[in-house]
């Protein structure tokens, strides 16, 4: 069953002077469960897309269902059932992290909030942090922080905007499992941003690869890198990014 | 619908700022207090030189409310600007929060600010120079109903400009307020204003608080009744005026990607 249909989704920026047309009309859907990747070089698209997703930004044309409903008119109930972890987005500097945590818990309604932030900060690994100020947190800290926000409604539909970008390699792999495990523990579908090739090769199920604001193609990792006679997913990337690849 | 458990939860995260912060704080209770000691000291120096009324309560009296109204819009773009500094709009707006929801966090929270603001600097006033604001009664409610109103409304305004605008104009979230200080007639009569900006006062609501509040305490008569129907609909207007420009700057704000890079 599919979870997200997004249907000739246009974004233009200043339509009337100089427009930029930041997404051409895309069109995928994301089955329940699934991972679903999308891949593309810086400007591509692919926040724009998730942006639109969570509502943050409003498309110029085209339709998106999430979870069976028409999202831009069940908004409110739609983001409640989702959350979004970018690392171009940070919490309240002068807040600590169990209060960040307890603010967007209240956000969402979330009772026993206080068992579900010990549980996450556990599972990301900072319970010792609990009482330091967002502004006081390392990149990866905060990555961290982002992450048990983004976990902290139970979300039926998770966005990730490169989600790993400033971790260790090693927590980054913890993450990547955790993530993992939820999805198939909880049939969590996940939507996906990513330039770590190797990492979107393990975790996603399929990928949407954007290329100036529309999709070249969508398949599985191995797919795609078969389809382009490529070892893998980051040749078939750049082959893409340097116009090798006839659209 | 307006979610009571999301206006709670913004109203928490703008408390928790206020704990956190020293000059946050300061703005509750510090500068009030300043203000109200140099004013309160000028007054009562002007007093001295045999003026007849008691001008210095008028003064006082007038500085108190016009803390009170500036403090308030301030307060609804600072709480805007906090998020926009911090880089939080993005994770604040990727909630179900509304924009409705976050308007009314705004107000309750700067009303409760402003209440403990008025009643530090109303005892303050009664003990240092003797003026009882509260003796002023039911129609001292009625104003500081009206300057609450005003002031959301202006903050409303303020806050939009920051929608369309961001961190480029953060300086009118202090100072916008400050244009119409001249003509509100905050510590004289407006009938020495000169005529073109007589004019304009007659538009604003606050310049008939500050007039009518000139009165009761130099003359301890109540202002026309006509004064009190204006005030109410030039409020009525302003307000409805204000979250309108809001909610456009806030849907306006959306399609240009603004809270994902409040610039």
């Amino acid at each position: 069953m599919d979870i997200v249909e997004v249907k000739n989704l246009r974004k233009t920026y200043s339509p009337n002077k100089n427009p930029v047309h930041a997404l051409r009309g895309i069109s995928f859907s994301v089955a329940k469960g699934e991972v679903f990747g999308i891949l593309g070089v810086n400007g591509a698209g692919k926040s724009t897309t998730l942006n639109i997703l969570i509502g943050l930004l409003t498309p110029t044309a085209g339709t998106i269902k999430i979870l069976g409903k028409d999202f831009f008119k069940n908004e409110e109930e739609i983001k409640n059932r989702m959350n979004i972890a970018t690392a171009y987005a940070d919490l309240a500097n002068n807040l600590s992290v169990y209060r960040n945590l307890k603010v967007y818990a209240l956000m969402y309604g979330v009772r026993n909030y206080e068992h579900k932030i010990n549980e996450l900060i556990e599972i990301f690994g900072i319970k010792h942090l609990k009482d330091k100020w967002f502004g006081d947190l390392s990149a990866g800290e905060r990555t961290r922080l982002n992450l048990s926000k983004s976990l902290i409604n139970d979300p039926e539909i998770l966005l990730l905007d490169e989600p790993t970008a400033s971790l260790d390699p090693s927590i980054a792999a913890h993450i990547r499992d955790h993530l993992l495990q939820l999805q198939k523990r909880k049939q969590l579908t996940i939507i996906f941003t990513s330039h770590n090739m190797p990492e979107v090769e393990q975790m996603c199920d399929r990928v949407a690869l954007l290329h100036q604001g529309q999709i070249y193609k969508i398949d599985t990792p191995d797919g795609l890198a078969a389809s382009h006679k490529a070892p893998g997913l980051e040749e078939v990337f750049i082959k893409l990014a340097r116009g090798e690849i006839e659209e | 619908m307006i979610e009571v458990h999301r206006v709670k939860a913004f109203m928490l995260r703008h408390a928790y700022e206020i704990l956190a912060t020293f000059d946050r704080k300061l703005d509750i209770i510090f500068w009030p207090t300043v203000d109200l000691l140099i004013f309160g000291l000028l007054s009562v120096y002007i007093q001295r030189l045999n003026v007849g009324a008691n001008v210095a309560a008028a003064i006082i009296g007038g500085l108190i409310l016009w803390s009170l109204v500036y403090n308030i819009q301030r307060d609804i773009s600072v709480t805007l600007l906090e998020d926009m500094w911090s880089r939080n709009l993005f994770n604040l707006f990727a909630t179900p929060l509304k924009v409705s929801e976050m308007l009314m966090g705004t107000l309750i929270l700067s009303l409760l600010k402003a209440m403990v603001t008025i009643s530090f600097t109303t005892f303050l006033a009664w003990q240092l120079f003797d003026l009882n604001l509260l003796s002023l009664g039911l129609v001292l409610a009625f104003y500081i109903l009206n300057l609450f109103v005003f002031g959301w409304a202006f903050g409303c305004l303020t806050a939009s400009i920051i929608f369309r605008f961001g961190a480029r104009v953060q300086i009118f979230a202090w100072s916008l307020l400050a244009v119409l200080y001249p003509v509100s007639g905050v510590f004289y009569p407006l009938s020495t204003l000169p005529a073109a900006l007589a004019r304009i006062a007659q538009f604003l609501p606050i310049s008939y608080v500050f007039e009518g509040l000139r009165e009761l305490i130099l003359y301890q008569r109540l202002p026309p009744s006509s004064d009190f129907v204006w005030i109410v609909v030039l409020n009525v207007i302003y307000l409805a005026m204000g979250v309108l420009v809001f909610v456009h700057g806030f849907k306006n704000a959306k399609q240009r990607g603004w809270f994902i890079h409040p610039i």
